[in-house]
């Protein structure tokens, strides 16, 4: 009985996902490309957000070790 | 940065709140309405870092939309759209006021309910790479360019490839008459459902049918017997209708080439 | 309103399998893009690029074939186009085996210009 559920719920994260990520009203990246255009606009996206938490860490790795005069290097 | 979820009509009435309605900034971070003219975008304040493609975030998204859906006329926002202030959004709604009401009113009062239909593809189970095909005796129903004999030419010969190609080509045309045929009998009396529709035949080689319908509220029921009589005419057939959802499929920001549109589009 | 947000499907068959393969493979939406890993973006560039070649190889063969129904090609235009398909067809095949991609992830949807793959 669970199984089903599962798969009911894979299938319609499945629809959401075509929906919500490729369609809507779309503020940002108008600059889709004619081939494999959600897969340009959501690398963009990725790239972006691992960028993003990246400079996140980075700035909070820096301020703790502003911070701190003899605290542990970290790599 | 503001994150934008909906574009709506109605901009004095607030935002329903509640528990699963606080959207991805959290209960300190709530969505509310950007007002601009007789329109608003439904906004949060959200933090860089929180955005985050997950399944969880996606679903916050999707409930804050679809409860908007009970009072007002809603155009859903991809997801991942934040602009830098309040001020960008405003430029944003003014820049694109004309197109955006003429959505609203085209969406407003209706769901969108999705449809997949799978058939058995014959075709695959015949596809195989084209040199052992090449091996294969020539079907006599097709006539061959005039420089090719009758008789196979050797196996891995170039002849032999692209003979099988061409083979392969036709076959996959008439494949396709048959989608196109078969998948028009299924949306027809869908879409006299509809007050719009879009649809896409073969997507992939199962997927006989990718359909979106944009149903008046009330007739959700009667367009989902309507799909179920339709799924028990032949058995071969698998129907997969979902919904409803907001209108995303009939945004003209993003839309596929329609069948069977009524109103001109905006520009 | 008791139904939770994912409660979503309003008709379907006894078996779902099918349509979750499916809908994983037509490409329109894969979890997979939900993934933020480097390996995940190095690999959607892949498919990008691949898909890139995938789309002129096909339309290169398309116009072969074109012209090979015309009769406008000698039969040693003929069998030097094939042989050139032939191995392209090969390393192509290569290519997505060490990107681990099948030929639906490459399927393309180009709107009005149709299903071209």
């Amino acid at each position: 009985m669970s199984e089903l559920v599962a798969k009911e719920k894979e299938v319609t994260l499945l629809d959401l996902l075509d929906r919500i990520l490729g369609k809507g009203v779309i503020l940002l990246g108008d600059i889709t490309l004619s081939v494999a255009d959600v897969d340009l606009v959501y690398l963009g996206l990725k790239v972006l957000l691992t960028s993003i938490d990246k400079a996140e860490q980075m700035r909070g790795l820096a301020a703790s070790q502003g911070g701190e005069l003899n605290g542990p290097r970290q790599p | 940065m503001i994150y934008v979820y909906a574009i709506t009509d109605r901009p004095e009435l607030p935002v329903p709140g509640g528990p699963g309605l606080e959207g991805l900034g959290g209960h300190e971070s709530c969505p509310y309405p950007l007002p601009h003219r007789e329109i608003a975008a439904v906004v949060c304040s959200l933090p860089m870092a929180k955005l985050q493609v997950t399944e969880a975030n996606l679903w916050k998204h999707e409930a804050v939309v679809e409860a908007l859906l009970a009072d007002r006329a809603v155009l859903p926002v991809r997801f991942g759209t934040a602009l830098a202030d309040e001020a960008a959004v405003q430029a944003m709604l003014a820049t694109r006021h004309a197109g955006l009401v003429a959505d609203l009113h085209r969406v407003r009062g209706r769901v969108e309910l999705g449809l997949r239909v799978l058939w058995n593809d014959k075709e695959q189970e015949q596809d195989g790479d084209p040199q052992r095909e090449a091996a294969l005796p020539l079907p006599p129903a097709i006539t061959y360019p005039p420089l090719l004999t009758h008789s196979r030419p050797p196996a891995n010969s170039g002849q032999a490839y692209l003979l099988a190609r061409l083979e392969k080509e036709r076959r996959l045309q008439v494949r396709r008459r048959e989608a196109e045929m078969l998948a028009a009998e299924i949306h027809a009396p869908l879409a006299r459902l509809a007050a719009d529709a879009v649809r896409e035949v073969l997507l992939a080689p199962r997927l006989l049918l990718t359909a979106a319908y944009l149903v008046e509220q009330e007739q959700v029921a009667a367009f989902q017997h309507e799909v179920e009589k339709l799924g028990q005419l032949d058995p071969s057939l698998r129907f997969l209708c979902t919904g409803p959802w907001p209108a995303y499929s009939f945004v003209t920001a993003s839309m596929k080439i329609p069948v069977g549109r009524q109103e001109d589009r905006h520009v | 309103m008791s139904d939770p947000i994912e409660d979503k499907i309003l008709c379907a068959p006894d078996d779902l399998e099918a349509f979750a393969s499916e809908l994983q493979q037509a490409g329109s939406a894969l979890p997979r893009r939900v993934n933020v890993d480097p390996e995940g973006v190095e690999q959607g560039l892949a498919k990008l690029v691949l898909t890139l070649i995938e789309l002129l190889r096909q339309l290169m063969e398309r116009q072969a074939l074109r012209r090979m129904e015309a009769g406008s090609l000698s039969d040693d235009e003929i069998e030097r186009l094939g042989q050139t398909f032939l191995k392209l067809d090969a390393r192509m095949a290569e290519l997505k085996e060490i990107f681990g991609l099948e030929d639906e992830e490459l399927n393309l949807n180009l709107g009005p210009l149709g299903n071209l793959m």
